[in-house]
């Protein structure tokens, strides 16, 4: 599974455009990613340290399920419209 | 009607394709809609058998021309179904106790995430339809 790389955010009030961005999110993902690695020791550690009492789900998995939660944010879409206001909200995770 | 029924009646019209073809498609188009299982009142529910839907889709539309259209990947729900299996206990009955106080008697603790991934694929067979008097229309469906 691929995470998102772009985020577009479309807003638009009383028919004029405010904010058009197209953000890269993918920076954010290298980052989280070099944060993850250099964390990963002392998450080791934790974790060790948590199965030694007894808990089989710790820190390495909720990291993992963090991670599989973003890359499973592609395709999310909200988009709001209202007609009468000319008000428009369009949010993409490309 | 829906569009596809629609532009295949336009095309036979216009001698695009014979009847035989328009046939063969609409046919096409039944097969990918399913049974329609029951209809009540303003609710309709039809059942659709659809292969691996990528996306939960829930869209209003209101007469008084507001909109929303909300796109949900089927696999941040499994991510999420996944996630819950490392909140704590104690959280569990917080939440269980502040859905009591609301008169709602759900305990938590017995959904299983394999109970969820049931209903996550339960819900892939089936679409919701509102039409409300006012005209206002909410679909739940996957795709």
């Amino acid at each position: 599974m691929i995470p998102p790389a772009l985020v577009k955010v479309h807003i638009v009030e009383n028919g004029r455009r405010r904010i058009n961005i197209w953000f890269p999110i993918i920076l954010l993902w290298v980052l989280l990613m070099l944060i993850s690695l250099a964390l990963l020791p002392i998450l080791i550690f934790i974790d060790l340290l948590l199965r030694a009492r007894g808990r089989t789900k710790g820190c390495l998995y909720s990291m993992y399920c963090i991670f599989s939660v973003l890359n499973a944010l592609r395709g999310t879409e909200v988009r709001v419209i209202n007609k009468k206001q000319q008000n428009l909200v369009d949010v993409r995770l490309l | 009607m829906t569009k596809e029924r629609e532009r295949i009646l336009k095309m036979v019209a216009e001698g695009k394709i014979t009847v035989k073809e328009a046939e063969e498609l609409l046919d096409a188009i039944e097969a990918g809609e399913g049974v329609k299982s029951s209809k009540t009142g303003d609710y309709n529910y039809e059942t659709k058998s659809r292969k691996n839907p990528k996306f939960l889709r829930v869209t209003v539309e209101s007469t008084q021309g507001d909109n929303v259209n909300v796109k949900v990947p089927m696999a941040l729900l499994r991510a999420g179904i996944r996630f819950s299996s490392v909140i704590p206990k104690q959280v569990y009955e917080q939440v269980n106790s502040h859905l009591s106080e609301q008169g709602i008697d759900i305990d938590l603790n017995n959904i299983s995430p394999e109970d969820l991934n049931e209903l996550i694929e339960a819900l892939s067979e089936m679409e919701v339809n509102v039409d409300s008097q006012s005209g206002d229309k909410v679909r739940v469906f996957c795709e």
